[in-house]
């Protein structure tokens, strides 16, 4: 494993060396370990039962296992709480894309009444602390959760025996026939952009969740993507093999539907390789 | 390289998942070189490889595209380059990035577009080249210890098209300036004795020294050809009115082909926005582009029609592997191999479908050929060769009754003079074709059979220097 070392941050192989984090907030050794004890503390939530991190478990690549997040009081949210991996070179978040910086993000579910259902002013309050700094250690703790030097990236870095045979064939699909580079790109596999997948269309002719408009949803990234399910921003897909079965079928069909997406054709042995290649993309996880 | 006899080249760093390393710059103290990835997965990575122990930094990833230019600055601590600011625009600005990967610096953020020059000795300016006054221009923006910069100043006006170099420390500025580009003739022949009917006179007046790629429609009324001056357009010509209409194909990179037997599409090998290279079908009456065998797992070019316009043939070529050409069913995607080579140079097939010509290498030899196979089934046969120092040039052309094929030949492998020659495709000697011209290329026979459409290759370019840029920015103060 190669890391290379940035301000307060050890970077795993096949993650940039340079992170993008506001001039007015450096990352630092300490306000990383803050942040740390903040995103697992439940007093941010109104009855001091939900942290950050019930939602974003590590132990699930910061995602929780449910279809969609369940909040304080058990109340049920929109969408799928997404994993926060590699999210320090983020360019938008929430799965609309809503917000610029995690700065603002870290803040968001603290105050929603579906999730923690707290002020900000009441939740920095509590941990005795001025809202910018609550704020700008969660964000500095996010971008230290950073997943690398999986199988996949040694391969491309020159280990050629760290992909199986069957996922080397996957990788080719991924970026062929799959066309799953076409929004899965770079060293994170997503291009941060917003696209209509057809997940959220129903039948008889309107989208569930409108996203940010017209049934589009931010590309997540598929580091860890073994560890995340269920899938997509309803968790409406349950298994990898569901993912690739729907969208080998072309996802589902509405006027919207990014022209991307159409079928594809992959028997069955190739969406076998493709899944097995979506598994080489866990790794080592740094938090 | 200190004078003291040959050096041999050793490899820094190599990775079968690369497509193309591009080193940019040295830095100052020698310890790494600036270098673009291109990956297979179409991602472009900034990055330094260690000439020492040979390691690779990757500092940022990016779009295909990646930057035009690259330069560290003076004390090295900083990296400068230009960047598309997404897959949608054609501009670029410049960033600055530290090289420990603490900070970068949007320096040059403009809607005009804004290519990375270099440095001032000094390193307390940024050298750009923008056309934000209209016209390219030599500008340069404060970047002082690192700190937000300051607003750009004009140094020199009107400097051409110009390609970034570097700076000596001396602090000039040296560049590549365009100084021609291809220009467009028309001609006719006799294709029955190799006699030129008419001189070669300019086809067209439209941006001069920007057009080239040019073909026919089949009824021989328009000739379709590719202008590139601000950006790249299709332009269609009326050879009967004059008039040309523009169309501007969403791709990112595009190859005039030829048109189809309908006149309604043309076929061209090209890169769309996320960089997927491919064969493309353009539109003609639109611009729209649809693909036809996109983001392949291996460069394909060169595609063709069938006579029938339901099948083309194209050819792709992968690293170590022989070059093939296959046939493919539009409709079905289905592709049957038609012909595998090493060292192919170029190939061809005939407008009634039923030959193709090659040219090939054969290095041992020391000699070129040109070998004809009916595409109906049968043995390829050998129709010319050359020995060195006569070499074939990357061209092959057909008359349009599939009689004749019009080759290009040369007395050095990569020189600039040709010939133009011809022959029967069921044999016989060759003939020689004195168009005046001694560099042209992209030669196409009108279906009438006589008038022919070429360009010239005058795309020179200039190394020049512009010196004391910084007493020109001090006079600016």
């Amino acid at each position: 494993m190669v890391f290379l070392l940035v301000a307060a941050l050890m970077i795993p192989l096949g993650l940039d060396l340079y992170m993008p984090v506001p001039e007015e907030n450096p990352l630092t050794v300490e306000k990383i370990a803050l942040g740390r004890r903040l995103f697992f503390d439940r007093r941010l939530s109104r009855d001091r039962s939900t942290a950050c991190a019930s939602c974003h478990n590590p132990g699930r690549a910061f995602s929780d296992g449910r279809a969609i997040a369940v909040g304080v009081f058990g109340r049920k949210g929109r969408r799928n709480a997404p994993a926060l991996i590699n999210r320090g070179w983020g360019r938008s978040f929430f799965w609309d894309g809503r917000v610029p910086t995690l700065e603002e993000q870290v803040l968001k579910p603290i105050e929603d009444p579906n999730e923690m259902d707290l002020p900000v002013a009441d939740a920095a309050s509590r941990v005795g602390l001025p809202v910018e700094d609550l704020s700008r250690a969660l964000a500095s703790y996010v971008r230290s959760i950073m997943s690398g030097n999986s199988p996949y990236d040694r391969f491309v870095n020159g280990e050629r025996t760290a992909l199986s045979a069957e996922q080397q064939v996957g990788l080719q699909i991924f970026r062929g026939k799959g066309n799953c580079t076409a929004c899965h790109v770079g060293p994170n596999f997503t291009d941060e952009r917003l696209h209509n997948t057809g997940v959220a269309w129903q039948v008889p002719g309107d989208f569930a969740d409108q996203g940010a408009g017209n049934g589009t949803f931010k590309t997540p990234t598929l580091r860890e993507v073994a560890r995340t399910a269920p899938y997509m921003h309803d968790g409406s897909l349950a298994t990898l093999h569901d993912v690739v079965d729907f969208y080998d079928r072309g996802g589902n069909r509405n006027p919207f539907l990014d022209p991307e997406l159409r079928p594809i054709g992959l028997t069955a042995q190739e969406k076998q390789a493709l899944q097995s290649f979506l598994r080489s993309l866990s790794g080592t996880t740094l938090k | 390289m200190n004078g003291g006899g040959p050096v041999l080249p050793r490899v820094l760093y190599e990775n079968e998942d690369i497509r193309t390393v591009r080193p940019s710059d040295w830095s100052p103290d020698g310890k790494w070189i600036a270098v673009q990835l291109l990956r297979t997965d179409r991602t472009t990575q900034i990055g330094l490889v260690s000439p020492g122990d040979r390691s690779l930094c990757v500092l940022k990833s990016v779009d295909w595209r990646g930057a035009s230019a690259m330069f560290f600055s003076p004390d090295g601590r900083y990296l400068a380059f230009d960047l598309s600011p997404d897959q949608d625009s054609g501009q670029r600005d410049v960033f600055v990035l530290a090289i420990d990967g603490s900070r970068e610096i949007p320096t040059v953020v403009h809607p005009a577009n804004d290519l990375l020059m270099g440095w001032t000795a000094d390193g307390k300016h940024l050298l750009f080249n923008s056309d934000r006054a209209g016209s390219p221009g030599l500008w340069a923006v404060p970047f002082p210890n690192g700190k937000p910069p300051g607003p750009p100043a004009l140094v020199k006006p009107d400097i051409g098209v110009v390609w970034a170099m570097s700076t000596a420390r001396s602090g000039a500025l040296y560049f590549a300036l365009k100084t021609s580009g291809p220009d467009l003739y028309t001609a006719s022949i006799d294709f029955d004795s190799g006699t030129v009917l008419t001189r070669p006179v300019p086809a067209v007046h439209e941006f001069v020294g920007s057009n080239s790629q040019a073909s026919w429609s089949p009824d021989g009324r328009e000739l379709s050809y590719k202008s590139v001056h601000r950006d790249q357009v299709l332009a269609i010509r009326s050879v009967d009115t004059g008039k040309t209409r523009y169309l501007r194909p969403d791709l990112t990179y595009w190859y005039a082909g030829g048109v189809g037997p309908d006149g309604r599409s043309s076929v061209t090998q090209g890169t769309d926005r996320k960089g997927r290279q491919g064969i493309y079908r353009i539109d003609l009456q639109t611009g729209a582009v649809e693909a036809i065998a996109a983001n392949p797992p291996h460069i394909s070019y060169k595609p063709q029609w069938s006579p029938d316009g339901k099948r083309i043939f194209y050819g792709f070529a992968s690293r170590g592997n022989p070059h093939v050409i296959v046939e493919r069913d539009i409709a079905s995607g289905r592709e049957r191999e038609i012909l595998r080579r090493d060292r192919l140079l170029w190939w061809s097939t005939s407008p009634n479908g039923q030959y193709l010509v090659w040219l090939t290498r054969d290095q041992s030899a020391k000699a070129s050929t040109l070998a004809i196979l009916p595409l109906a089934g049968g043995e390829p046969q050998e129709l010319l060769r050359l020995k060195d120092p006569e070499y074939f040039r990357t061209f092959l052309e057909w008359t349009p009754d599939s009689r004749s094929v019009l080759y290009q030949t040369m007395s050095s492998p990569a020189g600039r003079e040709s010939e133009l020659w011809f022959v029967r495709a069921a044999g016989g000697p060759p003939r020689k074709i004195d168009l005046g011209f001694a560099d042209l290329r992209e030669l196409k026979v009108h279906p009438d059979g006589q008038q022919v459409v070429f360009n010239t290759t005058t795309d020179t370019k200039e190394v020049w220097v512009t010196e004391n840029v910084l007493p020109m920015l001090n006079a600016k103060k």
